[in-house]
This record gives structure tokens, sequence and C-alpha cells, in this order.
């Protein structure tokens, strides 16, 4: 994961490479549970990367840095809990 | 095109912008927060009829544009550490590179917004159109407000305007971009794709 954020170059073809993950599971995939839980994660992945490395918030002192992490964690578990208990209650 | 250093750079290793600006992009963060919570609970209750207007939505577009957000951030990222170095024909060259693709987004939108409009589904369709055009919207506004600051610290930069301070500035303006590209990243899955 270092090397492939070490310059924003890299982490520029890591988040584009996971960007294509997500579509080709969304493509290979009719909307499901575990295709928009695996999406969903992969949203949360990116998003935290552009957090800590392009926004520079690993370098933040540590009450931003959890804040921001915390919003990207609290976005993803909104999304997923409650997709999943959409899918399971309407089956 | 070529990155401004070699490929062994590092990321900076102080906090950027001003604490101001962090503050107010968390408080957005809040908003969204909400916005996207209501939606989850909505959609608990008419699924059939989200899953239904979904099914309208070309999820190519938000996959095109969640590429184009992504290389656009990662070209903000290249034009501060241009400025940082003083070099200010390289960052007014990656901050219009940076402004060039949101003016990609905004077509993009633009020529989605007339197909769904043109095809009937308006702001008042239903529940899913409601929040699909309303969050597009407000984050298509930021996208405007990003656009317009890219542009300006373009500008500046050209006229050799690097200073300390204009750096400082231009680090505001790089971590409001790349909060707009973070929210399209959620925006993206909760509208197209789950």
């Amino acid at each position: 994961m270092t090397y492939l954020t070490k310059t924003p170059f890299r982490l520029w073809i890591f988040l584009i490479g996971l960007t294509i993950s997500a579509w080709a599971v969304f493509e290979g995939d009719a909307p499901n549970l575990l295709a928009g839980t695996v999406v969903v994660f992969i949203a949360a992945i990116k998003s935290r990367l552009v957090i800590l490395h392009y926004m520079e918030a690993k370098n933040a002192p540590k009450k931003w840095r959890t804040l921001y992490e915390t919003w990207n964690f609290t976005c993803a578990a909104l999304i997923i809990i409650g997709n999943a208990v959409t899918l399971t209650s309407h089956q | 095109m070529k990155t401004i250093d070699t490929e062994s750079r590092i990321f900076g290793k102080k906090m950027p912008g001003t604490e101001g600006i962090w503050t107010f992009i968390l408080i957005d963060m809040m908003v969204f927060l909400l916005i996207f919570f209501v939606f989850i609970i909505e959609r608990l209750g008419n699924f059939e009829i989200y899953q239904q207007s979904q099914r309208h939505l070309s999820a190519t577009w938000g996959f095109v544009n969640t590429l184009i957000l992504i290389t656009s951030s990662w070209m903000v990222v290249e034009a501060v550490h241009a400025a940082k170095l003083k070099n200010s024909i390289a960052a007014s060259r990656w901050l219009k590179w940076a402004f060039l693709l949101g003016g990609v987004f905004v077509i993009n939108k633009v020529i989605e917004y007339y197909i769904k409009i043109d095809a009937g589904y308006g702001i008042t369709t239903n529940s899913f159109f409601t929040f699909y055009f309303f969050i597009t919207a407000i984050h298509f506004l930021h996208l405007l407000a990003g656009m317009i600051f890219l542009w300006a610290y373009s500008r500046s930069a050209r006229d050799c305007k690097t200073t300390l301070s204009y750096t400082t500035e231009l680090e505001n303006v790089g971590l409001f971009w790349h909060f707009v590209d973070a929210l399209w990243i959620f925006i993206f899955p909760i509208l197209y794709l789950i």
C-alpha cells in the first residue's frame, strides 16, 4: 500500500484501478447485496485515500484526521447497512 | 503531460490550508451525511420505486465523471506542489487542466440532465428523482464554485503570484476540490449502483 500511495501519480493510478474494479463488479453482476457491499466498500477505500493523501489529513492534527475518517467510515457504514436492511426486508 | 517532479517525490509533511477550510468542509460533510441518511431511510420505505427509477439512470455517466474528478484531484495536488516550488507556470498549467476536466464534468452533467428531463423525469416525478436532482445539483454547485477558484488561481499563478499566502490559499482551494471529489465517490454508488 505504501508503494501505491508514495506519490500523487501512483495514487491516481491506484484510484483509477479501484474505480474500474468497482465498475467491473457492478457490470458483472446485477445489483445485489454482495455487489452493493463491495462497490460501497471500494468507494470508502477511495474516499479514505483521497482524504488521507490528497487532502493530507495524515499530516493534520489528530483531531482533524479523526473527524474526517469518522465521516468516511460513517458514510460507508450507513450505506452498506442501509442497503443490507433494505434488500433483506424486500426479499 | 509530465509530472512536475520525479517519481520518488513524496507528499508534503505539514497540514495544508487553514483551520477555517477544514471546519467549513467538515460542516459541509455533515450536511451531506444527513442527506445520505434521509435517502437511505426513504429508499427502505419505497424500495420498488427506487429500484425502478434507478434503472432509468445511466451508470456510465457516473463512472466517467468519477474518473474525471479523480484525475482533476491529482492535477490539483500537482498544482499545489508546483506552487510550493515557486514554479508558477507549472502550477498555472495544472490548474488549467483541472479546470478543463471540471468543464467536461459540467458538459456530461448538463447532457445527462437534458436526457432525463427530455424523457419526462423531473425533480417532482417521485422521491428517487427528487433525491437524484437535489443531491447531484448541490454537488454540481460545489463543483462550479471550485472551478471558479481553480480558474482564478490559475490566472494568479500565471501572473507569477506564487507567494506564501497564495500557496496557502491554493491549498484551501485544493482541499475543497478534493472534498468535491470525495463526495462524488459516495454519490455515484448511492444513486447509480446499489
